[in-house]
Formats: C-alpha cells, structure tokens, sequence
C-alpha cells in the first residue's frame, strides 16, 4: 500500500487529536493517527498535541524521535525498509543496500528527487531465517539480492 | 528516637535502623558509606538509569540498585564485595564509552562527578576500541549550553526541570546509545532560565552561558553569601578569582534554599562589574556632576548637610533608605537621621507589610510566622496576591515541593491567573486589587463581593476549615487593615495558623527591622513610647524626638513644596520608584546627597554621589522576607568605592565635628551586629550560628498593643512586580539576565539599583 498524501494539514490535524485526547496515554495514538493521516508528523502538530495532553514539546518530540517509524519529514511515495542487523549483514544485504541505493541514486535514509522512493535502514524485522531482508510499504520480503530488489522497484514503478 | 515501624537492616556487617519507606542508598549514605550514583538525586523521582549504585543483597540473584531498593527488616547488604566493584568499573566503562577525555578543557573538570567517580571506582584503562561518536555543541540560550557527547543520561536535568521547576523544558530525544537531551524549543530553550539544570548536571554537558572556559574550580575562592536580589534570601556561593566575580551557583547546599536558585541568583552578579559602575565620587560643580576624592566628597556633604540643619532645622532633612543595604547599615542610617541630625524623616520603599503583621500577631508574632523551611513542611497553603514564580522564586519552589514531596494542598486567591494555579486545589480568581476585599470578606465582614467570587471564596473557606495548621502567603496586596483581617480569619480555621508576607527585595524585612520607617524605632519599637526612645538615645548618645517624621512620599512631596531642604538617599532610586518627575529636579532642595552603585535617576540629580559597594562586596547580615537573618560575605572588590556602613560611620564623625551627635565608633559591621543584637528587639541571636552559615530567624514582638495602627497610607507600601527577569534598578545592569531573550523588551525598574 503506498503511503498517503502528505499535505500537513492543522485543522485535520486537530481533529485527529481530539478524537484520540481522552484515551489514557493518549500520545502513541495520536502519532500514530497523524502519520497515518499525512503520512508523516510534521513540526506543527508538537504544540498542538503538547497542549492537548498538557504535557511538554521536549516531551512529543522526544518520543517521536524514540520511534524510528515516526517520520517528521514527509516519505516518498513507497518506503522501502532494508534490514542491516547482524544476520542480513551476514547474508550480503550491505550488497543488495549498495545496488539499491546505486539504482535510485538516494543514500539510506533518503528520499528520491521525484519523492517516488523512501530508502530507509531497519535493525531487524524479525525474518533472520530469509535474510537478507526488506520491507515494502508494510509488506516482508525475505531473500532479497540485488534481481529481486531491482524486480521490487519496478513493480513499483510500474504501478504508479 | 527509634519508632515502633521502624526498619532495622544490616549494611556491610552493620546494623541501621531507618524509618519505613528509606532506601537502601539513604541508609548507606546515612552510616558514612559512600554508594555511588549519578542519576539518583534526593527529591527527584527515581530513575536507575545510571546503573552505578549497584549492591549486593543476600538472597537476591543478581545486584539490585540501591536507589530504588527500599529497606526491608532483615535485609543484608554488601556495598563492599569483588561483585560490586566489577560491576561499577564496567558501568563506568560504558559511561566512559562515548564520554570525551576533554577534562583538560572542560568547565566541570576538578568538580565533575564522573571524573571522581572514574578516579576511585574505574578502570584504567577502556576495551572499547571503536571511535567515540562526536556531536556538535549547542548553545541553548545565552545562560545555558549543552554537549551532548559528555552527556551520561542520568536525566537529572530532565527531572528538576518538570518536577522541581514546572517549567518541563527539557526532554529525551531518540534512544538507546542515541539518546540526547533536547530542549523543548527545538534548538532553544524556551523556559525560566534558572539554570538548575547546570548546577545539577554530575558532568560537563550543561555549562553555564557566563562561566564556561573562564576558568578552574581550583584557581577561585568561595564565598558564601546571599542572594542580593529578591526578600527570599537564598544562599548562594559565589565563585571569586582576583577579586572578580565569575560564578554564582549552590555548592555546598547548606542554604535552606538547598540546590535551588532562580536565574536572578544564578546570573545576576555581573551588575558588579558593569562598566557604568561608579568608582569615584562625584560633585556637582557649576551644574555638572564632577568626580572628586574621598575626603572632598564626604567633608562637603557634612558641611552642606550641617549648614541645611543649622538654617532649617532637622525636620528639614529627610533620609531615604535602601531595601538591599545590610542590617548594619540600615541601622546607621536611622541612628544617623533620628540621633546625628533629629528627625523622624526617614522612610524606604516599603514592599510588604511587616509592621502591620507583627503588630496583628502580638505577642505569638515569632510561634506565628514561618521560615522557608517550615514552609516546606506545610500541609496547607494559602496564597493571596503575589506571583511567587516571578517574584519569590524559592516560595514557589519551597511550595511546589511540598505539593509533590508531601501532598501538601495549595489554595490561591489573586487577581491573575498565576503559574502555580496549576498545582492549587482552589483557585479565587478576584477583580485587579480585590485580594483586600476577599480577605475583608473571609474575616466576616459584610464585605459585598460579585457572587461569583463569593461562591469560590465560600468553597475555599470550607476547603481550609477542613486544614489544620494553614500557613498564609501573602503579598503586598494585602496592607494595614487588610492584614488585620488576615489574622482574624487565620484565628478561626482549625490549628495554628502561620504566616510569611512576601516583599521584594533582599533586605525588605531588614530595612522594616532597622526601623526604617518614619513611625517605628528599630524593632518595631512605637516612636511613641517613651523608654524605647530613651533606650535607643542611651545607645545613640542622643534625645530622641517624638515628633512624627514624613514618609518617602511626604518627603518628596515636601521637597516640592520647599518645605524639605536636603535629602540624603541610600542605594534607593526614589525618582524612579515613586513616580517623581525627574524634570523637577527634586523641587527646591539645597543638597541631595545620594550613595549608589549606579547613576540612577535619582543620583543624576544629585549634588554628591558617592560610589558605593554592592552586596557582593561587603560583610554585614540580612533579613530575609520570613525573617530569617542571614550573614553576607565580601566576594569581590570593586577599586574606588566604599561600603555604605563606612560611608556612614566617616559621615557620623564628620558631622559629630559640626556639632551634630555622636561619632559611631563601631568599626566593623560585626561590631554594629553586636550592637543590633543587644538593642533591637528580636536580633538576640546565635553568633556561632550566623557564623556557621545558619539562618536564625528574628523573633520581633510589637510593643504597639492596643497602640498599633492598621492605617498605612494608601501607597506608602507597594510591590515593583519584578519578574524574573527584572531586579529593580539593579537589575538594569544585571547584563546576562537582560540578554535572555525570555527578558523580552527592557522591564521599568523601580527601586535602588543599590547594593
């Protein structure tokens, strides 16, 4: 699934938050709620949500910065999270990274100049036994060289 | 005295009997031994983040944190084992991981707590062999920088910031070995400015904006002083090297202020060595103020003055006296009006009104009032007027504390929405000015309020009936008849209630107790009462009149209209304070003799101005707004000025030459102490303890009884409102504090820029 559009909206924004504000513990939520809803936290929502919970903007944003599925810059268009724990690393996936990010021309971590690709490092996803590993918009693939990485990126591109 | 519920343990083959609920590092530290922690701090919520305080505990499978473990009957502990010191060398191992070996420059090195901690318990060497990751310095505010790689996480910083302060301007970002500390404005701190978080850091990574690469701990001297700016009398150590002030912060916390302070104690010392500081007298010389020496200076103000008394008489001079001069001086200044020259004009820039609370008390004034201390350990407190989180920063911190530490219950009356509405049970919120109202109110009165405010304040009232032993804050909001009814209504809720009026300045009470009020003798001794004039005269070698002197705004008043002909101001800024139109040059005066750290408004005018020593620079004691007496030590040294006590003793011996009283023959401020203690009512205290850094608290008793009069003219007492950030006239050439952008544009100072 692709993500979703990312124009930061503020009264989308506080809608989300209200809906969500009166649940215990009520943070994790709403990020998750204002991700799913721009695709990433922008810097705006910070005083919005600190307000809302009564609680500090060193606070949000600390636990943004916790998480590493929390963005606060908009992704590309599809994210692709390739794993570089110890058993990926050991199974080549510092090759397929390095053909990947050849191919598209971004670093881990970035996104493509036509925002159509977000590159990102993972540590782990939980598929040692088919390392190396990669996750595409949400979805697992397991045994991932440089063929089926490059066989990924154009059913993507293909796609739009 | 040990108590039935009492825990009795057992730490390295030693019995210790602790209260329920004590943790097991408490009670280590309690026996003499040393267990080593960075991130526990007493007071703060508990973290075990650090790992350091590791023990061992039989029947325990692996080593427990001493931090968190509390003591149980029984328990056996070992501080002392192969175990526990393996453990501490490889925490401090990983603490070391990522730690800089820049201690050769860092502003912690010689005082940082890892440094003595890698010292005694560390290895010697590291096994990490991989390159230490390196992060940018950044500079948070003008008083507040962060390094991140020498940061150990401990979250000290992050702790008395939320709990301690209510500020919460400080956070966790990221995580694991990524985590750093981040201020809540992204790249900025946006908060109160206090610099807790610098004081409290163990390491290097918060460094003081006004400190930083200065200097080392080892090449400065210490000097334990009080704070020279608001009533609440916080001790601070002042960090002196060749005469020059380069620090102020808490460390040894023996105050009672313990590691508080607030951004005026912290940073506010560089008035002392602004530029525009003057460091010569000066005398008006064909309509310009022109520098002149000493004795110039001094023997032409005691001839003018002698010349203004012989053709006017007495009542034609006024004294204004200064909030923030020590005791001693204060006490000078009015031997010197009332027995040198002979008049009762004589006032200060009242900001509280502690004559009126003495006199309302009686005879249970010292039972009835509280230190800072007993403050803290308050069940309730009620607070009218005032904004103690700008004004009385430690009465804030001392209240928010006892909200967190022991659940003590606050309950507001006042006009703003105040910070620490938050942390209230009850808040009144009541129109601009009607603190006096709600109190007249509660006292029983018949007293018409808006029925709203009546409906809270009934809540409130029926809330504190159910307290016991309440202590009232009160403001200056509440005056003369206003107090009266305070302590009515404090009689009638259950207990003993106590009470603590806020001022504003660090000798507010001082100035009150010296009797720098045109009514009252020192000791709130009535000018009306015949044997406390004859004491005083005995002491003063003089006869004292009981002729009612003018206050500060009589005096200026009279002034204008002629009728006064000289005036003689110490470290106050009258024209600024009271309003006074500087054009007028101070109406028809033959001589205004002005003592100042400063050209203030009021000096500008001037006839002689002669430069004196500020706070830090001089020996002398000071009152604190609760009472407390404190003694102030000389840190640095200013070249050409003169502390005000010597100004006025050399001033007395000169007028005793023009014939007028007595020349003082104390020489020193401990000798005028000694005098204080024997003649002023309330100051008969322990020396040994001023001397040992103790706060003794004055115990004045009004002799007024049935004299006493609640009629303070409307006025004569009021607060400047001062905000963190602003420090009267003083606070003016505080350059550190004015640079924080939370200062905002330059706030109107009101009182003496004076020492």
């Amino acid at each position: 699934m692709p993500q979703k559009g990312s124009t930061w909206n503020a009264d989308r924004a506080i809608l989300r938050i209200r809906e969500l504000e009166h649940l215990p513990g009520a943070l994790l939520p709403i990020l998750h709620a204002l991700q799913e809803e721009f695709g990433y936290i922008d810097k705006a929502a910070i005083p919005l949500i600190a307000d809302a919970l009564n609680i500090s903007h060193a606070e949000v944003h600390g636990v943004i910065s916790f998480y590493r599925d929390f963005r606060d810059t908009p992704s590309g268009r599809h994210v692709l999270k390739m794993c570089r724990a110890e058993s990926c690393q050991s199974m080549g996936c510092d090759a397929t990274i390095q053909h990947v990010e050849g191919r598209l021309g971004v670093k881990l971590g970035e996104t493509t100049a036509d925002a159509s690709f977000t590159v990102e490092a993972v540590y782990c996803l939980g598929l040692c036994a088919l390392s190396p590993a990669v996750m595409l918009d949400g979805k697992p693939y397991g045994r991932v060289s440089s063929e089926i990485a490059d066989f990924l990126i154009d059913g993507m591109q293909r796609q739009k | 005295m040990a108590d039935s519920k009492d825990v009795t343990l057992k730490i390295d083959d030693r019995d210790v009997t602790v209260p329920p609920g004590t943790l097991v590092i408490e009670a280590a530290r309690r026996m003499g031994i040393e267990v080593p922690s960075f991130c526990y701090y007493p007071g703060l919520s508990l973290q075990a983040a650090c790992r350091m305080c590791l023990v061992e505990v039989e029947r325990a499978p692996k080593l427990q944190t001493a931090c968190t473990l509390v003591a149980m009957p029984g328990m056996v502990v070992r501080t002392n084992t192969e175990q526990v010191h393996q453990a501490r060398k490889a925490m401090l191992e990983f603490l070391l991981a990522n730690h800089p070996l820049d201690c050769p420059v860092c502003d912690k090195g010689g005082e940082c707590e890892l440094q003595d901690m890698a010292f005694t318990y560390g290895a010697d060497k590291s096994r990490f062999a991989e390159e230490k990751r390196h992060r940018p310095e950044r500079k948070w505010s003008e008083a507040v920088y962060y390094d991140a790689p020498r940061c150990i996480l401990c979250f000290r910083c992050v702790r008395v910031c939320d709990e301690g302060m209510d500020v919460k301007a400080l956070g966790v970002g990221q995580r694991g070995s990524q985590s750093v500390i981040i201020p809540n404005g992204e790249d900025h701190l946006d908060c109160e400015e206090c610099g807790m978080c610098i004081d409290i850091c163990p390491v290097g990574a918060l460094t003081s904006g006004t400190y930083r690469y200065k200097t080392r701990p080892w090449e400065m001297k210490y000097v334990s002083t009080v704070c020279a700016h608001c009533s609440n009398g916080c001790k601070t150590t002042l960090s002196v090297r060749n005469n020059e002030i380069l620090r102020a912060n808490n460390r040894d916390l023996s105050g009672f202020n313990k590691e508080f302070l607030c951004v005026k104690g912290r940073f506010g010392f560089d008035f002392t060595s602004h530029p525009e500081r003057l460091k010569l007298p000066l005398v008006r010389r064909n309509g310009h103020l022109e520098p002149a020496s000493w004795e110039d200076a001094i023997a032409e103000a005691s001839r003018r003055l002698a010349e203004v008394h012989k053709a006017s008489g007495a009542d034609s001079i006024g004294f204004i006296g200064s909030n923030r001069t020590t005791n001693e001086e204060n006490y000078l200044l009015g031997r010197i009006a009332r027995a040198s020259i002979g008049t009762n004009n004589l006032d200060h820039h009242r900001t509280a009104d502690y004559p009126s609370l003495i006199a309302a008390l009686g005879e249970k004034a010292a039972a009835a009032t509280v230190t800072m201390t007993q403050l803290y350990e308050a069940d309730a407190v009620l607070l009218i007027g005032d904004d103690p989180t700008q004004q009385n920063p430690l009465v804030a911190w001392q209240i928010r504390a006892a909200i967190r530490h022991r659940g003590s219950r606050l309950y507001v009356i006042n006009a703003k929405s105040i910070k620490l509405r938050r942390k209230a049970r009850e808040f009144v919120e009541v129109s601009q000015g009607g603190e006096a109202a709600a109190v007249s109110w509660l006292s029983g009165s018949d007293e018409t309020l808006d029925p709203g405010v009546a409906e809270s304040l009934s809540a409130l009232k029926s809330a504190l009936e159910k307290e016991n032993n309440v202590v009232v804050v009160f403001g200056a909001e509440l005056t003369g008849a206003a107090v009266r009814d305070l302590v009515k209504f404090g009689a009638s809720l259950p207990g003993q209630t106590r009470y603590m009026a806020l001022g504003d300045y660090a000798n507010s009470r001082g100035a009150s107790d010296m009797g720098l009020l045109p009514h009252l003798l020192p000791g709130y001794a009535p000018l009306a009462d015949v044997k406390a004039r004859e004491k005083f005269g005995k002491v003063w070698g003089a006869k004292l009149t009981n002729k009612p002197g003018l206050d500060a705004r009589g005096m200026l008043a009279a002034a204008t209209s002629g009728k006064l002909r000289a005036l003689y101001v110490v470290g106050a800024n009258p024209v600024k304070t009271f309003g006074v139109n500087a054009n007028e040059r101070l109406g028809k005066l033959d001589l205004l003799i002005v003592h100042d750290l400063f050209l203030t408004e009021t000096a500008k005018l001037a006839d002689i101005v002669l430069p004196a020593a500020a706070a830090y620079e001089k020996d002398g004691s000071v009152t604190n707004t609760a009472g407390e007496v404190q003694l102030v030590r000389k840190g640095g040294d200013v070249m050409g000025t003169r502390s005000d006590f010597d100004i006025l003793r050399i001033f007395s011996h000169q007028l005793a030459e023009h014939g007028l009283g007595q020349a003082i023959r104390l020489r020193t401020p401990e000798a005028a102490f000694d005098e204080i203690r024997q003649s002023v009512a309330g100051y008969d205290l322990s020396m040994a303890a001023l001397l040992l850094g103790e706060a003794e608290r004055t115990s004045p008793i009004s002799t007024a009884g049935g004299q006493a009069k609640f009629d303070a003219p409307v006025g004569a007492i009021f607060s400047a409102h001062d905000t963190l950030f602003a420090s009267g006239s003083l606070g003016r050439y505080c350059t550190t504090i004015l640079s924080l952008p939370e200062a905002g544009p330059k706030t109107t100072p009101e009182a003496g820029a004076h020492s």
